[in-house]
């Protein structure tokens, strides 16, 4: 297997998307990052949050990360995944509250949200 | 119990299919799963393989009235490259994180979706509910809803 496959998948239009598996990737935010944010003195937090373009093994993508201590379940949702929630979970980082995912190919100028489900 | 063959897309005459036992489609879900499992020649002693009814034709004719959801996994040996194993596809009974993850429920997604070693294999899965047929792009083989 090579390093990172890509999923190559035709919608029902026919047409063809290719992408890299965003759930191939292991955990970008560094502890660090995160060890600062949980003391509350992270001071260029704002570098790390939201949407910033990133690379991973000379992939580029964007790397989403949103604090949602109380969820049960965030979602990045965008044009890029037809607005799905379904589409694109984030994982969870640790005790920190955080939520994260690298979505690979993506690049400035897509609009995003985070979709956050609350836990009951 | 619904099995699917093999389905050999590979011009690699040493390499054949291997079977997974379970099967079956859950229609209260009304979820389709399509598995890509491929096999290494060091799996063709494994005798599920020699089971495995012939039902492409019955998946094909079912495709037409598949919902909207799919799931498809992915097997491939840990030692191979995509491209030089068989494939089979087959309808498999859906594990409760997979519910989760359809239901977007799922605490943490990543230990389900993407690549996870299974049975000495590498189970890719992939969840893509706008996809009508998924593949990996090496030549990997074609997967149906």
């Amino acid at each position: 297997m090579p390093e990172h496959y890509k999923l190559s998948w035709v919608d029902k239009n026919g047409y063809t998307h290719e992408n890299y598996d965003p759930y191939d990737f292991g955990p970008q935010l560094p502890a660090f990052d995160q060890h600062l944010f949980g003391e509350g003195k992270h001071w260029h937090i704002y570098q790390k949050l939201g949407g910033h373009l990133h690379s991973v093994d000379g992939i580029d993508g964007v790397l989403f990360t949103v604090w949602a201590p109380n969820a049960a379940r965030v979602s990045v949702v965008g044009d890029f995944n037809r607005w799905d929630g379904r589409c694109n979970p984030m994982r969870s980082l640790g005790g920190s509250g955080i939520w994260e995912i690298f979505i690979p190919g993506l690049k400035t100028g897509c609009l995003y949200k985070f979709e956050n489900i609350k836990s009951q | 119990m619904k099995k699917r063959s093999n389905n050999t897309l590979d011009s690699d005459a040493t390499k054949t299919s291997a079977a997974k036992p379970e099967a079956n489609t859950p229609d209260s879900e009304s979820t389709k799963i399509m598995e890509e499992e491929t096999a290494s020649s060091t799996l063709d002693s494994n005798p599920k393989t020699s089971v495995k009814p012939k039902t492409e034709a019955k998946a094909a004719a079912s495709d037409a009235r598949k919902p909207e959801k799919a799931k498809t996994e992915v097997k491939v040996p840990a030692s191979e490259p995509a491209k030089t194993i068989a494939a089979k596809k087959e309808e498999n009974k859906l594990d409760p994180d997979s519910i989760k993850i359809i239901e977007a429920k799922h605490h943490d997604p990543f230990s389900v979706l993407g690549r996870h070693p299974k049975n000495n294999q590498i189970l890719i899965k992939a969840y893509l509910p706008y996809a009508e047929t998924v593949r990996l792009s090496n030549n990997g083989p074609v997967l149906n809803r």
